[in-house]
C-alpha cells in the first residue's frame, strides 16, 4: 500500500513490465512514484533466455551461422556478419572484396530499416501513431528492397564463412539506386516532422538526459552514447567489411536527451542512404566466395556497429566440427544500465519514451538466468565473485 | 411520452456508438489505413456485454461496480436534457446548469472507479483525470455562462432559439477548443494513456462494466459536442421532419468530431499532465473571458464587423 514520506508524498510502486505496452519485449522495471516523478528504479532481465551460447556449441559449424543470424529480428545481420568474420579470422580466410561491399550493403539496409522502425516506435511510446505510421510505411520499402536482393525481408540468410550468398545483379543494382532516392526524401520529411514539431519538441525535449560522463561511466554504446557526445562508431574504429573503404564520421549530438537521440539516429539514417548509394555505385567484381578447408583451433574477438550500438563476438575453436565456446554481447545489454540516470527524477509519462530511447533489444541480451527453487533470482556482483549462486 | 423518451434514447446510444466509428475512420485515413468498420463500437459494446465482469479482491466492490452504471446513468438524463435535433429539452428552467453538472459525471465516475480499482495505474489514471476535469471544465463553463448571460436564460429551449457563434465567436472557439479534451483522446489521453498507465482506470474493469464505462465517456462525446451545436448554431435550422433534423444535426456533430477530434488525434501526440492546465487556462480561458467581459461592457463587436450582412 501507499505509504506517506516526509515531504507528504504518497510513495507508490509501479511495476512496469515483464508485459507491458510500453516495451515490445520482456523485461521489468520496478519505479518507485512519488506523485508523477519517478525518484528510483529497479530493473530485471533475463526474462527471455534462449540459451543461445550453449546451442552454438553443440551443433556444427554450418549451422551456426543460421543459428545467430535468428538472435535477433532486426540485427539479423549483424550478428551473422560478426559470427563469420570471427570465424574467417581464425581460419585466416581472405574474404573476396565483392562479399565485403554486399555485407556492407546489407549492414547498411539494415541501419536504415532499424531506425526507422526507431522513429515510429518513439512516436507510438508517445502516443504520435500518425508518425509511427508514416515511418513504418516508409520502411517497408527497405523490407522489399531486402526481399528483392536476398528473397526474405527479415532473415536474410546472405553469410557465410568466406563470403556471401546471393549476388547482385546490375537490374537489381538500377533499381535498388531508385529505392534509396525515395529514402532519401523520406528521411527528410521524418527529420522534418520529428525536429520540427512542437508537439516531440515538448514531450523530448531535456527528458532522460545522459551526461557525457555517465555515458562513459556506464559503458553506453552505439547511438545511445553518440547522442551524449562520445563519438565513438565501431565502423569507423574498426573497419570491418568494407568501411575502410569510406570515409564516415560518427554523428553525434551532445544534449543526451530524447531529442539529441533522435538527431543521432536521423543524421545516420542520411548518412547509411548516401553509403548504400555508393556502396551500391562502387561494387567490385569478383568471386562471391572462397573455399576454405578446416577451421584450425584459435580464437577471435571483434566488434561490428549494429543499428543499435557494438556488437561483440567471441568464438573459440578446437579443432573440431564444434565451437570451444561462443560469447555474444548484444548492444543493449551495455545500453541498460544508463537507464538509470536517465529515469530518476522523470516524470511518469515520460517513462515509456525513455525506455525507448536507448532502442531496447532485451531478448537479444538475455544470456544468463538464474532459477532456485523455482524462482528467478537476482545475483549480486559479490555473489558472482565468491561464486555462491 | 415513454415512446419520445425511449426514441431520444436509441437516437443518443446509435448516434454516439456510430461517432465513435466516424472518428476512428477519418483517422485511419489521415494514417493511411483503412481503418475499422463504422460499427466497431456496435461491436465492442456488444461482445463485452456478453463477457464476465471481474470484480479485483483489493477494491471497495460497491465504488468499483457503480462507477460504470453512474457515469452511463447520467448520459442518459443528460441525453433528454439536451434538445437533441427539433426536441425540446425535457427539464425548463435552470437546464444548462443541469447539464453542465451531468457532462462532468463520466469523468468522475472515472475517478471513483479508478482510485476504487486499487491498481497503481488507476490511481495514477484518477490524478490524471481531475487535472484534466479542472483544466477544460473552466473555459468551458465560462463560456456557457457567457452565452446564458446574453440570452438573459439558463433555459436550453430559450438559449437555443439563437445561434450564438453569431453574437458569442470567442465564447464559440473555446466552448469547440475544450472538445479533444472531453472526448478523451491524444493529445489529450493522458489519463488512459496505454503506454504509459496501461489505460489507467479502465485497466482493472472487463465485461460489461468496460462497456458501461466506455459507453458513458463515448456518450459523453456525443452529448459534449450536440450540446455545443445546440448552443452556439441554434436549433432554428431544425424547421423540417423529424428524421432530416436528426440527419442535420448528427452531420453537424460529426463534422465538428471529424474536424476538432479526429483531425487533432491524428496530428499530434500525448501531451503531459503539468502541460493540460497550462494549455487550458490560457487561450481558451481568454477568449471566453473576453468574450465576458465585452459582453457585460456592452460591446457588441460582431454587430460593429458584420451589421452590413443584417448580423
Amino acid at each position: 500500500m501507499a505509504q506517506v514520506n516526509d515531504r507528504g508524498f504518497a510513495k507508490l510502486k509501479v511495476p512496469i513490465g515483464p508485459s507491458h505496452p510500453a516495451l515490445e519485449e520482456p523485461a521489468r522495471f520496478l519505479f518507485e512514484v512519488e506523485g508523477e516523478k519517478v525518484v528510483d528504479v529497479d530493473y530485471e532481465i533475463g526474462y527471455n533466455h534462449r540459451s543461445i551460447e550453449r546451442l552454438c556449441q553443440e551443433r556444427p559449424f554450418s549451422k551456426i551461422v543460421y543459428l545467430v543470424e535468428r538472435i535477433c529480428g532486426i540485427c539479423s545481420h549483424a550478428h551473422p556478419l560478426n559470427h563469420v568474420e570471427r570465424v574467417e579470422d581464425i581460419a585466416d580466410i581472405e574474404v573476396p572484396e565483392r562479399a565485403r561491399y554486399i555485407r556492407t550493403i546489407y549492414a547498411e539496409l539494415e541501419r536504415i530499416h532499424s531506425h526507422m522502425l526507431w522513429a515510429g516506435i518513439a512516436g507510438e511510446e508517445i502516443g504520435y501513431h500518425t508518425l509511427f505510421m508514416y515511418t513504418w510505411r516508409e520502411r517497408e520499402k527497405v523490407m522489399d528492397l531486402f526481399e528483392m536482393l536476398s528473397g526474405n525481408r527479415v532473415m536474410h540468410g546472405c553469410n557465410k564463412i568466406g563470403g556471401v550468398k546471393w549476388n547482385i545483379s546490375d537490374e537489381q543494382t538500377r533499381s535498388a539506386l531508385g529505392v534509396l532516392g525515395y529514402l532519401d526524401t523520406a528521411a527528410d520529411k521524418i527529420t522534418k516532422a520529428v525536429l520540427k514539431d512542437s508537439n516531440i519538441a515538448e514531450r523530448c525535449k531535456g527528458v532522460g538526459c545522459l551526461s557525457k560522463e555517465d555515458a562513459i561511466r556506464l559503458g553506453a554504446v552505439g547511438p545511445n552514447a553518440r547522442a551524449s557526445g562520445v563519438p565513438e562508431d565501431t565502423r569507423v574504429m574498426c573497419k570491418y567489411a568494407a568501411y575502410g573503404d569510406f570515409d564516415l564520421e560518427p554523428q553525434i549530438a551532445k544534449d543526451g536527451d530524447v531529442v539529441a537521440q533522435a538527431l543521432v539516429r536521423l543524421a545516420e539514417l542520411k548518412q547509411s542512404i548516401k553509403l548504400t548509394k555508393e556502396l551500391f555505385a562502387n561494387l567490385p567484381e569478383g568471386p562471391l566466395q572462397v573455399e576454405y578447408d578446416e577451421i584450425p583451433p584459435g580464437r577471435s574477438i571483434g566488434r561490428v556497429e549494429a543499428p543499435r550500438g557494438e556488437l561483440i563476438h567471441y568464438a573459440e575453436t578446437n579443432g573440431t566440427r564444434f565451437f570451444e565456446r561462443i560469447k555474444i554481447r548484444s548492444p543493449t545489454l551495455a545500453n541498460i544500465p544508463s537507464y538509470v540516470p536517465k529515469f530518476i527524477g522523470c516524470q511518469v509519462a515520460d517513462i515509456p519514451i525513455i525506455a525507448a530511447s536507448i532502442d531496447p533489444c532485451f531478448s537479444c541480451t538475455d544470456r544468463v538466468t538464474v532459477i532456485k527453487d523455482g524462482r528467478r533470482k537476482i545475483v549480486s556482483a559479490q555473489e558472482l565473485k565468491t561464486g555462491r549462486i | 411520452m415513454i415512446a419520445s423518451i425511449v426514441v431520444v434514447l436509441v437516437y443518443a446510444f446509435v448516434a454516439a456508438l456510430l461517432l465513435q466509428g466516424i472518428r476512428r475512420i477519418v483517422v485511419a485515413h489521415s494514417q493511411f489505413r483503412k481503418g475499422p468498420s463504422i460499427f466497431q463500437a456496435f461491436y465492442d459494446f456488444f461482445k463485452l456485454m456478453g463477457k464476465e465482469s471481474l470484480t479485483p479482491n483489493v477494491t471497495s466492490p460497491l465504488l468499483f461496480n457503480l462507477a460504470p452504471i453512474l457515469s452511463v446513468a447520467s448520459m442518459l438524463v443528460a441525453a433528454l436534457v439536451i434538445p437533441l435535433a427539433a426536441s425540446a429539452s425535457a427539464v425548463g428552467a435552470g437546464d444548462l446548469i443541469l447539464v453542465i453538472y451531468l457532462l462532468a459525471i463520466p469523468p468522475i465516475a472515472l475517478i471513483l472507479g479508478g482510485s476504487a480499482s486499487g491498481s497503481p495505474y488507476g490511481a495514477i489514471g484518477a490524478a490524471r483525470e481531475v487535472a484534466l476535469l479542472i483544466a477544460y471544465e473552466a473555459p468551458f463553463i465560462i463560456a456557457m455562462v457567457t452565452v446564458a448571460l446574453a440570452a438573459g436564460s439558463f433555459e436550453l429551449n430559450t438559449i437555443s432559439a439563437t445561434a450564438w457563434i453569431t453574437v458569442l465567436p470567442l465564447a464559440a472557439i473555446a466552448a469547440i477548443w475544450t472538445l479533444p479534451a472531453a472526448a478523451a483522446v491524444q493529445p489529450f489521453d493522458i489519463a488512459e494513456a496505454e503506454t504509459e498507465i496501461v489505460s489507467g482506470p479502465y485497466v482493472e474493469y472487463s465485461g460489461p462494466n468496460l462497456a458501461l464505462l466506455r459507453l458513458g465517456q463515448w456518450l459523453k462525446t456525443f452529448l459534449y459536442a450536440s450540446l455545443i451545436a445546440t448552443v452556439f448554431f441554434g436549433t432554428a435550422i431544425y424547421h423540417f421532419g423529424p428524421a432530416i433534423n436528426i440527419i442535420i444535426q448528427f452531420a453537424i456533430i460529426a463534422v465538428l468530431v471529424s474536424a476538432f477530434i479526429a483531425f487533432w488525434q491524428a496530428t499530434t501526440g500525448r501531451t503531459r499532465v503539468t502541460r493540460v492546465l497550462r494549455y487550458y487556462w490560457t487561450i481558451p480561458t481568454i477568449l471566453a473571458v473576453t468574450d465576458l467581459i465585452l459582453y457585460v461592457a456592452g460591446v457588441r463587436y460582431m454587430h460593429f464587423l458584420f451589421g452590413w450582412v443584417g448580423l
